[in-house]
């Protein structure tokens, strides 16, 4: 007789099945949002108890996109802010950005979001719409903040539907309001180096710094872009608009839209050698760093983001540079020098709404430290010698020492406008793109491009509005 | 016939119950790490992905049913999906073939009895172990118009310079010259296929007065054929599923040039939160490659050897 021992088929699938149960649950269970240090990991909710009710220390995760230097700046903020609330522990998140916007749709998909996210405005209105993100208006009316401390263009970018989702931090203006110029190549090609104010003037001295071979751009005098930000960037020095004022049509079709990218394929086909030896000057040097032509004297104007003061001082401090107003198009009467603020990156701090309701206070305090405290929010910037979305902040003499053309940030800052997007403008953007490419590269007119672009646009904005309704 | 032997008549006659043995059990605690793992992480987000194609899923909340519009939006309305369909084909005809008779060939090489063949068998190898953001960086000034090595090599040829990644008739062939660059995985398994080929077989042709192209065409590649046959399917498994390389080097562009189905699909994905039609779009995906597996599989019946 055997001794082998059976197991039926049914209690073997009940033991797998169990065991699936189990990995199940284990894949589902939140992580354990506290320190591996602590004596032991409660509950989510548990643990998320209010600081002040309980006396318990609540975890506040910051995903964010402060690296390199700026981790360090982060961490001081944070040490101060942990004594003013030592029931509080934050942890710095710092997330590379490759693939910035699946690893943090992942966390937010997560059934454990991290309790603080960075985003930018653009999807922080689609999270708004969305209800995945938590309006902050009554935590800042209970405090009784002054939002008025904010420059306007810079607080409006984080509404939606008369909810306020975030305060902002650093600027999304001074994005697309300035003209850099490398001094040093001007005086070389026997120039002024005094930046360029109008289209006109640009063209001029574009075509006077800019060498071209054979083999492509040697040195490149300005490069007016490819893209749809550099589109809506020249497209408001035209006074144009991207959406009407009320976002139910898109606008970016209309004469001063035609006639914004037909300068723009015209500067770049006559001038630059095209689009395509524009793309390939700046193959190697797309990111922040010193291979970029700025830094190595090849490139003689750019239209540059704020961050460029901080970049300058990391990677080429001996540069000789002078700021000025982006340059606008005088042959339309209408026409100014102004710069666009939140089309693009414009950034918030979001609360996901997964977050459990006790530790959204804790969340909060964290978002006002960084983003409305003068002495932590303001102090980053100026470690950074960027501006800040708060005024005040921005009169600190440390900038103008540090900054000769200080007073021209700020009247950058001044010109901008809040452009009103809707939820769906990544979309909306990437087709603008497909229209610019299109035009560069001699697909289409400027007119067919942007007309077809504007077809699918508002295929889109009408999608949405009947979906609101 | 008493009546013990009557019942083990019937019981002898009824259909044997299934029963797993206690040994057995030990074989499935093994694989049930992978089985779990499986279960969960494969079979379940295909079954979800499935349903929510059907869906305006937005992967953090609103799932509404839609029907079958997310399919036909890509079919007839989305711009995009047969460009990046296009793109796609143009990369997997440009890849894989390349990537099969290059692999090949190395195996071949690396298979001949050389001094320091594990070396170079290691250095091979090597790169498919390379990080994808590291290797791109290094392609990307391998391409470069006025430094690039490539660039270089065509003006010693007397040729004209490209601009590789800038030029929409040229960024298609610079990402196939790159995907040459992880045939490692492909060459060590044609490698071991190469070993397996019965070294009698080669002595009967010399002495039958074979020559090399001979030995070559007549026993190594009909006996490498199965593995030709594997490298086949993985590579045409992955090349539909490419993604890393156009998404880090080109973004897609310039003109949608390397707009990959897989780029697209990420795009929707986690730019513009559609999971509902990017699922739709996965789901498209793998039927296409399901289907043409299952073609190269019943082809094979014509071309693979196994004896």
């Amino acid at each position: 007789m055997s001794n082998r021992r059976f197991l039926g088929r049914t209690t073997f699938l009940a033991a797998m099945a169990f065991v699936l149960l189990i990995g199940a649950l284990a894949g589902c269970a939140p992580a354990s949002p506290m320190p591996a240090a602590e004596p032991a990991a409660p509950a989510a909710a548990e643990e998320a108890a209010a600081p002040a009710a309980t006396g318990e220390t609540v975890t506040v995760r910051f995903w964010n996109h402060w690296l390199a230097a700026r981790v360090e700046l982060i961490d001081q903020i944070i040490a101060d802010f942990e004594q003013d609330f030592p029931n509080i522990d934050v942890e710095n998140l710092g997330q590379p950005w490759d693939r910035r916007e699946e690893n943090m749709f992942a966390a937010l998909a997560s059934n454990d979001p991290p309790e603080v996210v960075m985003a930018t405005r653009a999807e922080l209105l689609k999270l708004a719409n969305d209800g995945l993100i938590v309006p902050i208006t009554d935590m800042v009316e209970e405090q009784g903040l002054d939002l008025e401390k904010f420059y306007p263009a810079e607080i409006n970018n984080f509404y939606w539907e008369g909810e306020l989702y975030s305060m902002p931090m650093p600027t999304g203006g001074g994005i697309t309001g300035m003209i850099l110029i490398n001094k040093d190549m001007f005086e070389a090609a026997g120039l002024e180096p005094v930046p360029p104010q109008t289209w006109q003037e640009l063209w001029d001295v574009g075509k006077a710094l800019t060498v071209v071979d054979d083999k492509g751009i040697v040195q490149i005098g300005a490069n007016v872009g490819t893209s749809a930000t550099s589109f809506f960037g020249w497209l408001y020095t035209n006074n144009g608009q991207i959406y009407s004022d009320d976002l139910r049509s898109v606008a970016f079709n209309s004469p001063e839209g035609v006639e914004t990218l037909q300068w723009m394929v015209d500067y770049t086909n006559e001038i630059n050698g095209g689009v395509q030896d524009v793309l390939d000057f700046y193959v190697t040097g797309q990111e922040a760093n010193e291979a970029q032509p700025w830094y190595n004297d090849i490139e003689a104007m750019q239209f540059p983001n704020v961050s460029i003061f901080f970049h300058m001082q990391t990677f080429k401090p001996e540069l000789q540079w002078d700021l000025g107003q982006r340059p606008y198009n005088a042959n339309n009467p209408d026409a100014k020098s102004q710069g666009i603020s939140g089309e693009e990156f414009a950034w918030g701090y979001v609360i996901p709404s997964g977050v459990p309701e006790e530790k959204r206070e804790a969340a909060f305090e964290w978002i006002k430290k960084i983003t409305y405290e003068e002495d932590a929010a303001g102090w980053f910037m100026i470690q950074q010698s960027r501006p800040s979305p708060i005024r005040a902040v921005n009169e600190d003499p440390f900038y103008y020492e540090a900054n000769p053309a200080w007073d021209k940030v700020l009247a950058s800052l001044g010109n901008d406008v809040s452009v009103p997007i809707f939820p769906e403008h990544v979309r909306v953007r990437d087709i603008v793109n497909q229209a610019v490419e299109a035009a560069m590269f001699g697909d289409m007119t400027p007119e067919e491009a942007l007309n077809d672009a504007a077809e699918q646009a508002q295929a889109i904005l009408d999608e949405f509005w009947s979906a609101q309704e | 016939m008493t009546a013990q032997s009557a019942g083990m008549g019937r019981a002898a006659l009824a259909r044997p119950r299934p029963r797993i043995r206690a040994r057995d059990l030990l074989g499935f605690v093994f694989i049930a790490p992978w089985l779990v793992s499986f279960l969960l992480f494969d079979l379940m987000p295909i079954v979800s992905g499935f349903y929510h194609s059907f869906t305006n899923w937005n992967a953090l909340g609103i799932a509404d049913f839609v029907g079958w519009a997310n399919y036909r939006e890509a079919l007839t309305r989305d711009p995009l999906f047969w460009v990046s369909v296009n793109r796609t084909l143009y990369f997997i005809a440009g890849s894989v073939p390349l990537g099969i008779f290059a692999a090949f060939t190395l195996a071949l090489l690396l298979n001949a009895n050389i001094r320091g063949t594990g070396f170079y068998r290691t250095v091979y190898y090597l790169p498919s172990v390379v990080p994808t953001v590291a290797a791109v960086i290094v392609w990307i000034f391998i391409f470069e118009t006025r430094r690039g090595i490539l660039n270089f090599g065509l003006e010693l040829l007397g040729l004209p310079t490209i601009q590789w990644l800038s030029d929409p008739n040229w960024a298609m062939p610079a990402l196939i010259i790159m995907s040459l660059w992880t045939i490692g995985a492909a060459m060590i398994i044609f490698l071991a296929g190469l070993q397996g080929i019965p070294q009698e077989l080669y002595e009967a042709a010399e002495v039958d007065g074979a020559n090399g192209p001979q030995r070559l065409f007549g026993i190594t590649v009909p006996l490498m054929t199965p593995t030709i046959f594997f490298n086949l399917i993985m590579g045409l498994v992955a090349a539909f599923q490419a993604f890393n390389n156009a998404f880090i080097m080109t973004a897609g562009g310039p003109r949608n040039a390397t707009l990959l189905y897989m780029l697209h699909l990420y795009n929707n994905a986690f730019r513009y939160f559609r999971m509902g039609y990017a699922s739709a779009l996965a789901v498209m995906l793998f039927i296409v490659v399901f289907g043409i597996t299952i073609l190269v599989y019943r082809s094979s019946d014509r071309w693979v050897y196994y004896s």
